[in-house]
């Protein structure tokens, strides 16, 4: 059972890498195999790998390990109302129909649907797994849910080696412009983001570039206060201004980091989408090769627009991820699924509460195991 | 906001068009078309599968009788099951006592103090009230600066007293508002999650304690799936008496209008569509329909072009269209109602001429117009009713004035020199409308 096997294994207390290489049935999943191998260091999940791990493991010092830990139980705690529901659902659909039927798949495609997987993805997942059930005689329910969790990697990971990494400038401040439409959760998403990179001694500045929205400025000004990093706005002018000068200023008193915050904009305003390409070229001309990373936010209840915003965006700024916020209630944040398959972008952080600590790194596999935690056990 | 839903629509029904009578075969492609730009758009999945039976029975069961087109009794079926979908009828707002309380409610982000400022505004400018703000989102920073910036901004009063617990503030408004003879409070509540009991709470103390005469979930438009969890958290505990969508004039298909009425039986009030502080409009099912069926909405444009366009000076200037004495100064009025009537790709997206041509994904850039402007303001009051005056040195001044060409200030006095023919060739009935 390939990837879902090796999944299992990463959350169980036994590995079962070799019987899983053994059952290798296509080029994709070798592929994905091997990276998960690859990645395996960062990916213990349950405290009985931890403990396995230690015996055998050298790399990793004892603090890492409950870091680790603390990520997963965050990503466990804020993906909690998602899961629930998804995996109840699924798991009574094994429940419900022990053998695979038109029913079943009918309430599948729901399912999915509810997830807000996208449309498009859901529909061409459908007939793969149909396609899959009809060569494969798949008949058990039980095993076509290894398979679903199986192909839903597939769609994510899509066999590129996937990079949640922060493209960092070789010196100089490295430059996170923050982008996305009205509402998703930017200024305090740079709020998150600047509490992460201070405390591990980095130079941070916020400059507040949403001179627009009322109350913007002040707002980021706070959080810069919060997290006792340097913030530079000012109310009421052109953002392009403010985001040229406080550059200067971090490129002259030596910033490791600055965060950028925008006003957020319906990707169908021309005016605003143009405001943004002005903004990078701004920033470009300040420090040449920024910015260096461009990210999306995202809010995780967003519907089918979420594709749409994803490319409007990306045509005219060089988006690098995305930030999927706002995952603690009880949206599934599926979008990215069909953001990731038909816009090619992943994602590369996750907000999962209000605090100024609810910020973690993506991880596909961390994300999927809070999806499935309770089917796979 | 509807377009895509309403482009699918059609295009089922032009696969329909031509056959005789309506089967389960020749709607069975028509119907899997409604069935995907429903899911496109965000509709609840249920309300769905709920819709597409609705339509197919009735569809199946009519006895056809020849005269009628199917493709044209198949529209009004999916018509009338959309607008019975919608609320058969325009939701008002309460207005029975004095000082109304209405309190706005919602996940964070969805835009509850943009709305507040919008309510506040419509109340003062469409029905003349004497409105409040009260702030009571106490955790998100600098939120209470926000309200106050657009109480300033619309100038309606804000009332505040900090982070403090907020019944307390709630209790002191009311009395400031009595004071002062205020007709409306408006409560701006923070963002929260459905789930969060603790905050949940705190908006059921808010309700228990002041009673409020409407109860409005302010929803983002681009929601999808999730929406159904939201309102029913909202609604299970508080007593919703209204909805607002929000963020209508981006590109969502905005399906969730679909569904909050169909689900929770709470209606829809308002939408919004527009960043601009006027941008609120009554919710109106009918109209929405027809929007989705790709009918157009004539109604909006006529109803914006009220508000703006005097009746009496637009039948002067028909007049003066006429003689052929319609000026440069009058196009320059003309402008400047067009400008009023909001960004012209929306008014065009609403045509649905405008939309078969494929002009509904126009960009106009509103730069133009003011470039238009501009020329013509350089121009003094005699030039603009006389443009035959103008030579190379006007000219040159009128285009330094502006900060534009001299060719495109002939580029403009050609244009209009051009419609002026054709305003009165179509006036006298002598040509025919190129379309």
């Amino acid at each position: 059972m390939g990837l879902f096997s090796n999944l299992k294994s990463l959350f169980s207390k036994k590995k079962e890498i070799e019987e899983t290489s053994i059952e290798l049935p296509s080029n994709n999943e070798e592929k994905l195999i091997k990276e998960n191998t690859d990645k395996e260091e960062v990916s213990q999940i349950s405290e009985e790998v931890i403990e396995d791990k230690l015996d055998n493991e050298k790399e990793l010092s004892n603090k890492e390990i409950v870091e680790e830990k603390k990520v997963i139980e965050k990503y466990d705690k804020g993906l909690e109302k998602s899961r629930k529901e998804f995996v109840s659902n699924l798991s009574m659909l094994g429940i419900k129909y022990s053998k695979v039927s038109e029913e079943y798949f009918e309430e599948l495609e729901q399912i999915l649907i509810m997830a807000d997987i996208g449309v498009n993805t859901v529909f061409k997942f459908m007939d793969d797994i149909r396609s899959r059930v009809k060569k494969e005689n798949i008949v058990d329910t039980a095993y076509l849910n290894e398979v679903i969790v199986d192909e839903l990697f597939i769609i994510y990971v899509n066999g590129e080696s996937l990079s949640d990494k922060i493209n960092m400038a070789e010196s100089g401040p490295t430059v996170i412009l923050m982008v996305g439409v009205n509402g998703v959760g930017k200024t305090t998403t740079i709020g998150k983001l600047a509490n992460k990179y201070a405390l591990s001694g980095k130079k941070v500045m916020v400059i507040a570039g949403d001179t627009f929205r009322a109350g913007a400025v002040e707002q980021l000004k706070i959080w810069a206060e919060r997290t006792n990093t340097e913030f530079y706005g000012k109310e009421g002018i052109d953002p392009a201004g403010v985001i040229y000068d406080g550059l200067e200023q971090a490129k002259n008193n030596g910033s490791d980091i600055v965060l950028i915050d925008t006003a957020g904009r319906l990707q169908n305003k021309v005016n605003l989408m143009k405001e943004l390409e002005k903004i990078n070229k701004v920033i470009n001309k300040i420090i040449p090769k920024a910015p260096h990373e461009t990210l999306l936010v995202i809010d995780a209840s967003t519907g089918q627009n979420g594709i749409l915003q994803a490319k409007s965006f990306k045509e005219i700024t060089n988006i690098t991820g995305i930030v999927l916020t706002k995952m603690d209630g009880t949206a599934k944040g599926g979008i990215v699924l069909a953001i990731k398959e038909e816009v090619g972008l992943p994602v590369k952080f996750i907000g999962l509460g209000e605090g100024l600590n609810d910020l973690e790194t993506f991880d596909i596999e961390n994300y999927i195991y809070g999806l499935f935690k309770d089917l796979i056990n | 906001m509807f377009d895509y839903l309403g482009d699918k629509i059609s295009n089922a029904m032009k696969n329909i068009r031509g056959m005789g009578k309506i089967t389960e075969e020749n709607i069975s492609d028509a119907m899997k078309e409604i069935r995907m730009a429903l899911l496109e758009a965000d509709v609840n999945y249920t309300v769905v599968k709920e819709f597409t039976n609705n339509v197919k029975e009735k569809a199946l069961g009519l006895d056809v009788s020849k005269e009628i087109n199917p493709d044209e009794l198949f529209i009004k079926i999916v018509r009338d099951e959309l607008i019975s979908l919608l609320g058969e009828t325009s939701a008002t707002l309460e207005t029975s006592k004095k000082p109304t309380i209405l309190m706005l409610v919602g996940l964070q982000g969805s835009g509850k103090t943009t709305t507040a400022g919008k309510l506040a505004l419509y109340l003062r400018k469409k029905h003349a009230k004497n409105p409040i703000l009260v702030a009571c989102d106490i955790y998100r920073p600098a939120a209470i600066d926000q309200l106050k910036t657009i109480g300033k901004e619309i100038q309606v009063p804000v009332f505040e007293e900090g982070t403090q617990e907020v019944n307390k503030t709630i209790a002191n408004a009311l009395e400031y508002a009595r004071e002062n003879n205020n007709d409306y409070i408006i409560i701006d509540t923070a963002g929260r999650l459905q789930i969060d009991e603790k905050l949940m709470d705190e908006l059921k103390s808010i309700e228990d304690n002041f009673k409020p005469d409407e109860v409005i979930l302010v929803i983002d438009a681009m929601m999808g799936q999730d929406a159904i969890n939201v309102i029913n958290g909202f609604n299970n505990k508080l007593n919703l008496t209204g909805c607002i969508l929000t963020k209508l004039d981006g590109n969502t298909k905005g399906g969730v209008a679909l569904s909050v009425r169909h689900l929770t039986n709470v209606p829809i009030k308002f939408v919004g569509d527009s960043e601009k502080m006027d941008g609120l409009t009554s919710f109106d099912p009918k109209r929405m329909a027809e929007r989705i069926l790709d009918m157009g909405d004539i109604i909006s444009i006529a109803e914006k072009v009220e508000g703006i366009v005097d009746e009496e000076e637009a039948k002067e200037e028909a007049r003066k269209m006429r003689k052929g004495t319609y000026s440069l100064e009058d196009f320059l009025n003309n402008l400047k109602q067009i400008k009023k009537l909001g960004p012209l790709e929306k008014i065009i997206g609403m045509l649905p001429q405008a939309r078969k041509m494929g002009l509904n994904n126009i960009n106009i850039d509103p730069k133009q117009l003011a470039h238009v402007e501009a020329i013509i303001l350089s121009m003094t009051p005699y030039e603009r009713e006389h443009p035959e005056i103008l030579k190379a040195s006007r000219k040159q001044r009128i285009a330094n004035g502006s900060g534009r060409s001299v060719q495109e200030v002939n580029a403009l006095l050609k244009q209009f020199e051009q419609m002026k023919v054709m305003m009165k060739q179509i006036s006298n009935g002598n040509m025919k409308m190129p379309f």
